[in-house]
């Protein structure tokens, strides 16, 4: 009886797997088919039948009846309502072309992008969503991402203007196979391109007497200074002369320390050095190895603070703002928004000065170069899932044109901007070409605030009037940057491109980064601290590196960049 | 006697409740199932489940070459025993202890005061952390000041890492965990104590000799449920609590999953599904392990 029972609910069981594993399986060949299968078509079908609804090139309205799109964009909680917004009703009466929008927050942006290339459900165009090369070469190899060199050439106006202006934008977009997937997204923005500074409390060095500092031994003497001379009078020996983080990107606490000993880059060239065309890293040279002396030096005589290895920006921040009086003598961000509060009461920000890049031992005084800092790839992506890709390309190629940009960026004219009186000064310190009335940043419901792609070229941006210019953060970064970095990048040839690696690279890239960079970060924190003394674990490190392929990733950078330079 | 159908039919109560959590079952852990396959495909999402190029074991033959396989292994089981070992006896001793309170106002207390920190999320809980561990303002180093004790950087220490995690655990959920116990103590029969008092038990016999074996059945099956689990310790607690000091212990199986194969630019959903079957293979060995060594014990097992 019991038995009996039993087996009847497994085979119950058994049968309801069954079923489920049918059904499904039906279900995919039915999405299989449908995928690829839009991809041929749309192109050529849509072709005939949208020409007689498309105007020329360059003139709107775009289509003569109205088309609907569905764009997937991030929401980044500026806008009040994208339906009701005035930017959305302008370019949807300019352009006829309607938008169906669905929007996802920024912190789910990549899991959501991931989740709707697998699902095969896409939407006609996806906005300014985080797309790395590689991704963008594997999807647009597979057909997901339409290829746009035809449409560029027989529908794009505006773009084709982008790539006159700038070819080195046009040079970042194409894979080494040709082939074009997706429309930028740029902002020239001299600041971000020399993003590894140092700032340093300059009313402390007013204060003690003391001149910016030039080599590393004056940078130890000024921090020294900072630790024993209480800068801040309150009697009390709180100062912290050197703060960090440990993070991805080019604010790393070792990141300005080491580029005095050997060229560093973790953004542009991920801690790799060109050296005549070959690819080295940047971690085995012997100037790596005086770096981390010098650090440790920094740290083993308590000027350097230890929570540097375990805290975030937003710790950082804290101690920076440290409420009374600062205690923080230097730090290094991209800029003082990053480790300060702008428009603060402590005005702490307003001390900060930058560091100019330190003149190592052996002449080394350099520091990283990202060209196109702002400068992303994946600005917008047409699917195949689009039955309009001329219409799509055209609708997304307006944002470059400047009039829209503005419009777009900022909302109405006279209202969130105008253009600039003859007597207003520029940020670079010609005539000014514009002038911002409102702030950015708020919610709003006139522009689109930063959720399309745009160019913004260095002339626009430096053609802003500069405000109240002795606290104008634009004006004091550019500035700074200009006068203190700008001479110190170096040669174009030690520079790497942009990289497009194969998905077989990529695959390898990645597994074999995460452990490699994970080691490293590590072993900074260890040599340090002094957990492990510079001199004697060096050769340990370098075998452990070893270990780990070093050569096998560095190989596989050599394969992309000749590829790339050929 | 009944046929099987017949029995059904009589007490079709019980099978309409148990028709839900059976539908849940099927639905949400037998039916995914199905995409399990995945770790034996080379998954590319426009080609569909179905579409996918077989690759067999390929991507555990990968996680295994990888170079710091043994060492993240190392960490998971580690960390896992560590938590499961300290962690079990501290319910059952405040189960125990509450047991023998007469003051009703005062047990309710304190039971609710420790089970309280059980609701607090994984976010928050680190950031508490972090704050009372703080080198410089922590609670813990400003009360090693006081000593004249030099303070402790205790999140840069990779020998504490595990400690710090299992511990704030402990005294997260040691309330949440003693329900089930006291429970368990309150179905004991109060005529054995009345007995042992009168034999001239004091209150260590007595819980010695009649609570405890009275709740060895249900903390034997916890435990095996809880071996089940092993390799599947808190994710989002670890990659909170990791930074590059402490990363050679802190880096488990499912952060590294993490960083290579979800939060990487190249999404592998294939290789992310056959390590996360690697765990379920170890958790369901482990499960027949102790199992099987419940009842060569003689004691309560699962099956």
């Amino acid at each position: 009886m019991k038995k009996l029972g039993m087996m009847v609910i497994a085979a119950v069981l058994l049968f309801t797997l069954a079923l489920t594993a049918c059904s499904s399986s039906g279900n995919n060949s039915g999405d299989k088919g449908a995928a690829p299968g839009t991809a041929a078509p749309s192109a050529s079908g849509t072709a005939a039948a949208a020409d007689s609804n498309l105007t020329p090139p360059g003139t709107y309205p775009i289509v003569k009846n109205k088309v609907t799109l569905r764009v997937m964009a991030i929401d980044n909680g500026r806008i009040e309502d994208i339906e009701t917004n005035a930017f959305t009703k302008w370019y949807e009466e300019k352009t006829n072309v309607h938008i169906e929008w669905e929007f996802v927050p920024t912190n789910q942006a990549k899991e959501k992008l991931n989740l709707v290339l697998a699902s095969g459900d896409y939407p006609d165009l996806i906005m300014k969503f985080d797309v790395s090369p590689s991704q963008l070469m594997v999807y647009g190899e597979q057909g997901i991402f339409l290829t746009l060199n035809d449409l560029i050439d027989k529908q794009g106006t505006e773009i084709k203007q982008v790539f006159e202006a700038n070819p080195l934008v046009k040079e970042a977009l194409t894979a080494p196979n040709g082939k074009i997937y997706s429309l930028p997204m740029y902002a020239e923005c001299d600041h971000c391109s020399m993003p590894q500074k140092m700032w340093i409390n300059q009313t402390w060095l007013d204060k003690l007497g003391l001149q910016m500092p030039t080599t590393p031994d004056e940078f130890y003497n000024v921090l020294k200074a900072f630790k024993e001379r209480d800068p801040n009078g309150n009697g009390k020996a709180d100062e912290i002369p050197l703060a960090g983080v440990m993070q991805a990107g080019a604010n790393g606490i070792e990141g300005f320390l080491t580029s005095a000993f050997v060229y560093y880059d973790k953004e542009n060239n991920n801690r790799l050095i060109v050296k005549d065309g070959k690819i080295e890293p940047a971690f085995t040279q012997n100037g790596y190895k005086e770096a981390m002396k010098y650090i440790r030096k920094l740290y083993a005589d308590g000027l350097l603070a230890p929570e540097t290895f375990t805290q975030d920006v937003n710790q950082l921040k804290k101690l920076v703002e440290n409420p009374g009086v600062a205690i923080v003598g230097a730090a290094p961000a991209l800029a003082p928004s990053t480790i300060a509060q702008i428009g603060s009461e402590s005005r702490r920000w307003l001390d900060l000065k930058a560091v100019p890049p330190l003149r190592g031992p052996e002449g080394v005084q350099v520091t990283p170069f990202k060209p196109l800092l702002q400068y992303f790839a994946s600005g917008m992506i047409i699917t195949s899932a689009t039955k309009h890709p001329d219409v799509a390309l055209r609708w997304s190629e307006g944002f470059y044109n400047e009039e829209t940009m503005k419009l777009a960026q900022f909302g109405p004219e006279n209202v969130a901007w105008r253009d600039a009186k003859p007597d207003e000064v520029g940020i670079n310190g010609k005539p000014a070409t514009w002038t911002r009335l409102q702030t950015f940043g708020n919610v709003q419901n006139e522009g689109w605030a930063q959720i399309n792609p745009t160019y913004q070229s260095r002339e626009f941006r430096l053609g802003e009037s500069a405000v109240n210019p002795t606290e104008n953060q634009e004006v004091i970064l550019y500035d700074e940057t200009m006068n203190k970095y700008y001479p110190y990048i170096p040669d174009p040839s030690e520079l790497i491109p942009q990289l497009w690696f194969t998905e077989e690279q990529a695959a390898q890239i990645v597994e074999l980064k995460t452990t490699i960079n994970g080691y490293l970060d590590q072993m900074i924190a260890r040599f340090a601290t002094g957990d492990v003394k510079v001199d004697e674990g060096w050769d340990e490190y370098l075998k452990t590196l070893d270990g780990m392929n070093l050569k096998t990733y560095v190989d596989i950078y050599q394969q992309a960049y000749d590829a790339v330079k050929k | 006697m009944k046929s099987p159908v017949q029995q059904l039919a009589r007490s079709w109560q019980l099978q309409a409740l148990f028709l839900l959590p059976l539908i849940y079952l099927l639905v949400f852990k037998y039916y995914p199932m199905y995409g399990a396959q995945i770790a034996f495909k080379n998954f590319v999402a426009v080609k569909g489940i179905e579409g996918s190029d077989w690759i067999g074991f390929d991507y555990f033959v990968r996680f295994f070459r990888s170079y710091d396989f043994w060492k993240i292994l190392g960490n998971t089981i580690g960390l896992s025993f560590y938590h499961l070992l300290a962690g079990f006896p501290f319910p059952i001793l405040l189960a125990l202890s509450l047991n023998f309170v007469q003051n009703a106002k005062f047990k309710k207390t304190v039971q609710m005061i420790t089970y309280a920190p059980h609701f607090i999320s994984v976010v928050v809980m680190v950031g508490i952390i972090l704050q009372m561990l703080d080198p410089r303002a922590g609670l813990i180093n400003r009360g090693l000041m006081l000593f004249g004790i030099d303070p402790v950087h205790f999140m840069a220490k990779p020998g504490l890492f595990q400690s710090i995690f299992v511990w704030s655990d402990i005294w997260q959920n040691v309330g949440w965990g003693c329900i089930i116990y006291l429970a368990a103590l309150a179905a004991i029969d109060p005529a054995l104590h009345e007995a042992a008092i009168m034999d001239g038990a004091n209150k260590m016999r007595r819980m010695w000799h009649i609570d405890l074996p009275g709740i060895m059945p249900i903390a034997m099956i916890l435990l095996i449920l809880n071996v089940g689990r092993l390799m599947d310790i808190g994710f989002e607690k670890v990659l909170l609590l990791q930074n590059p000091l402490n990363l050679r212990t802190s880096e488990i199986i499912d952060t590294y999953v993490y960083k290579v194969g979800l939060a990487s630019n190249l999404v592998n959903f294939s290789y992310a599904t056959a390590i996360g079957l690697f765990k379920s293979v170890v958790n369901m060995f482990l499960l027949l392990a102790i199992n099987q060594t419940a009842r060569k014990f003689k004691q309560e097992s699962l099956w």
